[in-house]
């Protein structure tokens, strides 16, 4: 069953002595269809998160999180240190791109059927991420102490103080306090750079485990036929390897020619700052904004908690075994029900805040 | 949808020994070795670089010169504005100086040269007495006791129209 | 199947850029004119340098303060950067040319000071960055209320030390006719002493006037000529040993002009007065490498305001509101 084999028997003796020195690692073996051309979002996320981290640490090394001298220590990694833009510019677009390449990751196991038996575990790790994600973006946001990451921070804040019972008490715990300052950036800053970074890789780990015990999902069309097997090491490394160099070198690219933006510093009595949503949120806004007043939940807890418990649950709700997208019309219909509205309310906010004028 | 996605070098590799191969080797190392430049790039140049820079002097007005005596330390201290990184932020700190009887001025620094805690002049012994480790210099800066090997250092200075300047590193 | 795999490779990759591109400008807030400075080879010449032609000008509204309260007030803006200078043009309707400043004039018995200021006008940038500065501009620093920390009988400067502004001061009648804009900074507001500072070097004006206060000490030496609009220069002026020789009607500067050296003659000036209206164009280097001064890296964006002097001093100002200098290649 398991694809990741370790062929410790069944080797010739003569050559046995030569291969024990080559470790485990190397008998590593995976089925050849990992590498084909839809299969490469895990690969490139795993990437993009490694820019991240080393994108991160470097920035966190000339960052201090006190008000205003935030903002002073990021214009100086900016535009002070050499390659400092390089490096914010990588970080901005990765992460950006990670939310592309996650969504196209989860829609090909969707259509697919990666996520049926005997995988499960693997897709509801997978979901998990879908959570952890926006944490990073929502404290990542205010660290650079500018008027967009400081406004867009009190926008979220208002939009989690709307659930019920815990909303407001999330806000408090979030900043530390009544007011987004000093206690909240710090806050924002030990869950970006320290707390969350340790629960992703703890997911990345999870989701990594599972897929090396539950395996990688075969041809939808049945999984009894022996699939090609390519060694780990080196076929697969190498190319996990010419994707982060590619991605580098790419985001490094789109860094220089077009920075990382970074506005004036934060000023928490300017009430005429209005921050425009950014893209991959413009639907949750649109949806918030459709709920006024007491149904606002609805659209700010209750529907996007319904469909990521609806994301998670779909191995458990649609267990037929069947994996060809051809016979599993109504989940598709159903995912692409769900897409249409979430690419409708994008461009209906996409519409209200960028086209129209403002007031 | 692809059944399966075969790969030329899919299923050449299938075949291939649980061993690394001197060429795949290489192409592994190369590519490694590439992800490994490309980080230390930006390592370099915004953790590295910015490092060994070397504290800028600056002259320091510290007053009337001719109030300084020559047979007492006066304790001269100063703030001023440096750079630090990103930062402006105040640097404190004294001195200790006096008048010499060549109608000069004598300017020591204030830090030990055992382990840079603040020497203090005692009137009474004749000494810098330094609170850390029993440290003692005498009034030419000269070592007298305790674990100082090295003379306290005399800072560079210059009387500007009756003020002392003395020029201060940090 | 590696074409197929090129492929979709490059159209997700194009796909992520474009959604990246399309909504990445983020938040766009309150409206903040932005002066945008042109790359070009070299520098304008002159006021009449076709490349000013060229530049799209910048219609900066101003808002009369204090003795010009409820008036209004419009200069157009220019600018342009080469490899290692910024050069500001403005442009702005006087229909009175205010060069007096207090000159002295003979009325046959006695010598006595005119009223009559001069046309000045101001830029302030951060050095380091003062708190609010880029959303509030000058109300933070230059008109701030009586009895803020930061004002003290009618001087100004920021609140803390590590705050720091750069003030290009160009004046009509002290500066302008040695060919400079006078450099200063702004630091925190002392107790006695306000918080605008000289750039280090040497500048500004001298009082031509005797010790007793009575008359000017100084005249154009001979063999010199009087500046633009017939301002005495310090370096010109001559002390007076025969007051018989003048006249009624005789009109001797009480200010002036010293020749600048150092980081307080940073800012060349040139400007030229004519059909009502002030044409002034202001020079620096990018980067003077001066404490004092701030740098401009054409990389990023900087903050600034404008004060416009009519005929006036103090606070008698037209203000803009807080601007944005961005740089185009």
């Amino acid at each position: 069953m398991s694809e990741v084999q370790v062929h410790a028997a069944g080797q010739r003796p003569s050559a046995a002595a030569a291969r024990e020195g080559c470790g485990r690692l190397l008998r590593v073996r995976v089925p050849a269809d990992a590498i084909c051309w839809h299969r490469f979002f895990g690969a490139l996320q795993l990437a993009l998160i490694g820019l991240l981290f080393l994108t991160g640490v470097l920035m966190a090394l000339a960052y201090t999180p006190v008000p205003g001298t935030a903002y002073d220590s990021v214009d100086y990694f900016q535009f002070s240190l050499p390659f400092g833009d390089v490096v914010r510019g990588v970080h901005h677009y990765a992460w950006n791109l990670l939310l592309v390449v996650m969504a196209l990751h989860l829609l090909r196991a969707l259509v697919l059927g990666a996520y049926k038996a005997p995988r499960q575990p693997v897709w509801v790790s997978g979901v998990l991420f879908l959570l952890v994600i926006p944490l990073f973006i929502i404290t990542g946001d205010l660290l650079p102490w500018d008027q967009k990451g400081y406004w867009s921070t009190q926008v979220r804040f208002s939009i989690i103080a709307s659930v019920p019972l815990v909303g407001d008490f999330l806000v408090q715990l979030l900043r530390g306090g009544p007011l987004t300052g000093i206690v909240a950036l710090t806050r924002c800053y030990v869950l970006h750079i320290l707390l969350l970074p340790g629960v992703l890789l703890l997911l990345i780990g999870l989701h990594m485990y599972f897929l090396a015990t539950r395996g990688l999902s075969g041809p939808p069309a049945g999984e009894a036929a022996a699939r090609p097997q390519v060694p780990f090491l080196p076929t697969i490394a190498n190319r996990w390897l010419a994707v982060f160099l590619a991605s580098a070198i790419g985001l490094g690219l789109a860094a220089r020619l077009w920075p990382a933006p970074l506005g004036d510093p934060a000023d928490p009595t300017d009430s005429s700052f209005i921050p425009r949503p950014e893209w991959w949120v413009l639907a949750l806004n649109q949806l918030v904004a459709i709920f006024k007043g007491p149904f606002m939940v609805i659209g700010s807890a209750i529907i996007p908690g319904a469909l990521i418990f609806l994301l998670a649950a779909l191995p458990f709700l649609d267990r037929s075994p069947e994996r060809r997208p051809s016979k599993r019309r109504g989940v598709l219909l159903g995912a692409a029900v769900v897409l249409a509205a979430w690419a409708v309310l994008s461009v209906m906010g996409y519409v209200e805040h960028f086209v129209q004028p403002e007031p | 949808m692809a059944d399966t996605c075969r790969t030329a070098e899919g299923k050449a590799a299938a075949e291939d020994a649980p061993c690394l191969s001197r060429r795949s080797f290489i192409a592994t190392s190369a590519l490694a070795g590439g992800v490994v430049v490309l980080a230390a790039i930006p390592i370099v140049s915004t953790v590295v670089l910015p490092a060994p820079r070397t504290g800028v002097g600056k002259w320091v007005d510290f007053g009337r010169a001719d109030q300084l005596t020559p047979t007492d330390f006066s304790m001269l201290s100063y703030e001023f504005m440096v750079k630090d990184g990103w930062q402006d932020l105040p640097q404190r700190g004294f001195v200790w100086a006096r008048a010499d009887d060549k109608g000069g001025v004598q300017v020591f620094s204030s830090t030990c040269s055992h382990l840079a805690c603040n020497v203090i002049w005692n009137k009474e012994k004749g000494l810098f007495l330094c609170p850390c480790h029993s440290g003692m210099f005498d009034a030419n800066g000269l070592p007298a006791g305790g674990p100082p090997r090295k003379p306290l250092t005399l800072l560079p200075h210059k009387i500007v129209e009756g003020k002392l300047m003395v020029h201060i590193t940090l | 199947m590696p074409k197929r795999w090129q492929v979709a490779l490059f159209l997700g990759v194009l796909m992520g850029f474009t959604g990246l591109f399309i909504f990445s400008n983020g938040a766009v807030g309150a409206a903040k004119q932005t002066l945008t400075a042109v790359y070009s080879k070299t520098a304008p010449a002159g006021l009449d340098d076709p490349a000013w032609g060229k530049v799209k000008s910048l219609e900066v509204p101003f808002e009369g303060k204090e003795k010009f309260a409820g008036k209004k007030a419009a200069v157009s803006a220019k600018a342009v950067y080469t490899d290692s200078e910024i050069v500001f043009w403005f442009n702005w309707k006087d229909p009175t040319l205010s060069v007096t400043k207090e000159a002295w004039k003979f009325d046959g018995q006695n010598w006595a000071r005119q009223k009559g200021d001069e046309d000045r006008i101001s830029l302030l940038f951060e050095i380091n960055r003062i708190q609010n500065f880029a959303t509030k501009g000058c109300a933070v620093v230059c008109h701030v209320p009586a009895g803020a920390p930061n004002a003290k009988e009618g001087k100004f400067g920021t609140a803390t030390e590590a705050e720091k502004g750069d003030l290009w001061h160009w004046k009509a009648a002290r500066s302008d006719p040695a060919g400079y804009a006078d450099d200063g900074y702004l630091t925190k507001i002392g107790d006695t002493k306000g918080g605008r500072k000289p750039d280090a070097g040497k500048g500004g004006d001298k009082p031509n006037i005797t010790d007793d206060k009575t008359k000017p000490k100084y005249m154009l030496a001979p063999g010199k000529k009087l500046g633009k609009h017939n301002i005495l220069l310090a370096a010109d002026a001559v002390e007076i040993t025969d007051y018989t020789i003048f006249k009624a009607g005789d009109v001797i500067t009480y200010r002036m002009p010293l020749a600048a050296e150092g980081s307080f003659g940073d800012i060349k000036a040139v400007s030229r007065y004519g059909d009502g209206a002030w044409t002034v164009m202001l020079s620096r280097k990018l980067n003077t490498g001066n404490e004092d001064d701030v740098a401009f890296d054409p990389r990023k964006k900087y903050n600034f305001a404008m004060a416009l002097f009519d005929d006036s001093k103090d606070y008698d100002s037209y203000d803009s509101e807080v601007l944005s200098l961005e740089f185009k290649k």
